[in-house]
């Protein structure tokens, strides 16, 4: 399998507390990957240092194999990199269906054309039709979304980051906030996901991380403390330590 | 719902038009979708002037037509894209000067040849000023809008020799359509004129807006870090819809030059960027329909307050006050209640 998704030395201060300290992560193409650790461990930086959020350090972000390290969030976007956010992130005010077609029609270079209807762009509809269906939220399309339950918004950023048509797509939290029957549905919708995708994903849900991911990282305090198959690090006695509690 | 509202303008950001059913529409040709209501509209205003008993009404509609445009003009900017410009009328005054100029001064009667040339200002001055305020945003934008607004005043005031300074510019003759022969002096014939740019800059707008380019606007107003972070770029779209404004704007100064037969500074002057702003508060932002009953209530409630009190200013600003604090989305917000579309 090819390399997708490459970290070489990723380290992150801010203000001279060392965030993250030589992360070296490879996630191969296809692969599901979840980052766990305890609150503060630096997960979600480490996203935003491969989004183009943060700018690391020092280190390298390769993405299939080019290096793009502190290139801007659109950027990252175009390059096929889509994220959730683990705060909701969406248009409030617009309806689901709107959400998921601004994201689809730039994705596809339609969203400057400026007398055409927007209703009359084919392949913007369909495409925005079977990313809502995939993650079941076609029957909520005219819903405003601020009345949309909080899961089903959670669901919409995932919605939202698939218009691209990612090649990796990071998942912050997905389930966070959720009731166990949303985990469990969101859980299930993951794993539908189309296999050649790439998934990055931090979750605190143990059931979630050991039903999605084919091998887990560890981080604790900035640091990759184990990095292998979920049976790997079950059974890895730093992690059961600090983490699992065991 | 005022508890979600993300926007600074509070109540504007609420003024998206109610949800469409998707699917069943898409299919429609596009004609089958534009409102029947609008070409209803536009056959009355066609009759209108054929069975109107007075010139004064004729005149009044005139005029509504004219602040109509630069009204809905205004609202591609606040309306549409979040853009709070307090200096619009600064393309209202270029096209205006620049029509003026061009009759009273260098005997230009040729409509064609006036209406490139008001363009070519108000895009030129757009351009320039909007490459610089759309780096602001919120009460800053509109400071940086009312300032340049405020430098072509100046320009209205001070540059005696070629705008009339304070006395204004008079002599402006109504202008030739398609062939030299055709002078539309006659009121009817004129208000069939304005009524044609009316038409096209609403048709024109109704398409933009309905636009994937218009749709984006909305995405700006409502969420712009998160369309940047999809790939928008946020600011060649607000440069855009700020020079699409200022074209418009202009369009209506040109109109209301050749309606007035005279501009003066006051047509330039922040007063007359506050007024439009009123008129797009008060009829619904967000809409286009909005703006043009907003010149229409302003237009006729200030005729009708006129003869009756010398102290209409007041009134006026009375009835305002209510329409901002306590109708939503103005007088198309009422309407939507009415029809019970919005929850």
């Amino acid at each position: 399998m090819a390399e997708l998704l490459e970290l070489e030395g990723l380290s992150k201060n801010f203000s001279g507390l060392h965030v993250l300290k030589d992360i070296n992560l490879t996630v191969h193409a296809g692969e599901r990957r979840a980052i766990i650790g305890p609150n503060g461990a630096g997960k979600t930086t480490l996203f935003n240092l491969v989004s183009g959020e943060l700018q690391p350090t020092s280190g390298k972000v390769l993405l299939e194999g080019r290096d793009v390290t502190g290139k801007p969030p659109n950027e990252m976007w175009a390059l096929g990199l889509a994220r959730t956010f683990q705060k909701n992130n969406l248009f409030f005010q617009l309806t689901t269906y709107e959400n998921v077609r601004l994201a689809v029609q730039v994705h596809q270079g339609y969203a400057h054309r400026w007398f055409r209807s927007w209703q009359s762009l084919g392949s913007v509809n369909e495409h925005a039709r079977e990313i809502l269906e995939r993650l079941e939220l076609w029957g909520r399309r005219d819903e405003i979304v601020k009345n949309l339950s909080y899961g089903e918004q959670r669901q919409l950023e995932v919605a939202i980051a698939l218009a691209a048509e990612p090649k990796l797509l990071l998942l912050d939290e997905p389930t966070a906030g959720m009731s166990p029957a949303e985990t469990a549905r969101t859980i299930e919708m993951l794993a539908a996901l189309p296999k050649d995708l790439t998934v990055l994903i931090i979750e605190h849900d143990m059931d979630a991380v050991f039903s999605l991911a084919d091998r887990i990282a560890v981080l604790n305090y900035g640091e990759m403390l184990a990095d292998g198959t979920p049976e790997a690090v079950k059974a890895d006695p730093k992690v059961q330590e600090v983490y699992l509690g065991v | 719902m005022a508890d979600a509202v993300p926007e600074s303008i509070g109540h504007l950001a609420e003024a998206a038009p109610p949800t469409e059913p998707v699917l069943e529409e898409i299919r429609k040709p596009w004609l089958a979708r534009f409102n029947p209501a609008y070409l209803i509209m536009l056959a009355l205003l066609l009759i209108f002037p054929f069975v109107t008993p007075s010139g004064y009404s004729l005149t009044v509609l005139t005029e509504i037509l004219v602040f109509g445009v630069f009204a809905m003009s205004l609202d591609l900017l606040l309306g549409y894209t979040g853009l709070p410009s307090f200096g619009h009328a600064a393309f209202f005054g270029l096209g205006a000067y620049g029509t003026a100029i061009l009759s009273a001064k260098l005997g230009v009667e040729n409509l064609g040849i006036t209406l490139l040339v008001t363009l070519g200002l108000s895009v030129t001055a757009a351009l320039i000023i909007g490459w610089l305020a759309i780096r602001t945003a919120g009460v800053y934008f509109l400071m940086l809008t009312l300032a340049f607004a405020q430098m072509i005043f100046a320009a209205a005031q001070k540059w005696t020799w070629l705008t009339g300074g304070s006395n204004g510019l008079p002599g402006v003759h109504k202008p030739q359509v398609l062939i030299p022969t055709l002078t539309v002096n006659d009121p009817k014939a004129f208000y069939l004129l304005i009524l044609a740019f009316f038409a096209l800059s609403f048709f024109c707008l109704h398409r933009l807006v309905n636009s994937p380019f218009g749709r984006s606007l909305i995405g700006i107003r409502e969420n712009e870090v998160r369309m940047r972070a999809m790939g928008y770029n946020i600011k060649a779209y607000k440069l855009a819809a700020f020079v699409i404004g200022a074209a418009f704007g202009g369009i209506s100064g040109l109109m209301y030059a050749y309606y007035n037969n005279f501009v003066s500074p006051s047509d330039v002057y922040w007063t007359a960027s506050g007024t439009v702003l009123l008129m797009v508060l008060v009829g619904g932002a967000g809409t286009l329909v909005g703006p043009v009953l907003g010149a229409a209530f302003f237009l006729l409630l200030q005729n009708a307050l006129s003869s009756m009190t010398e102290r209409w200013p007041i009134v006026l600003g009375a009835i305002f006050i209510i329409f901002i604090m306590f109708v939503r989305n103005g007088i198309v917000g009422v309407w939507w209640q009415l029809r019970g579309r919005r929850g």
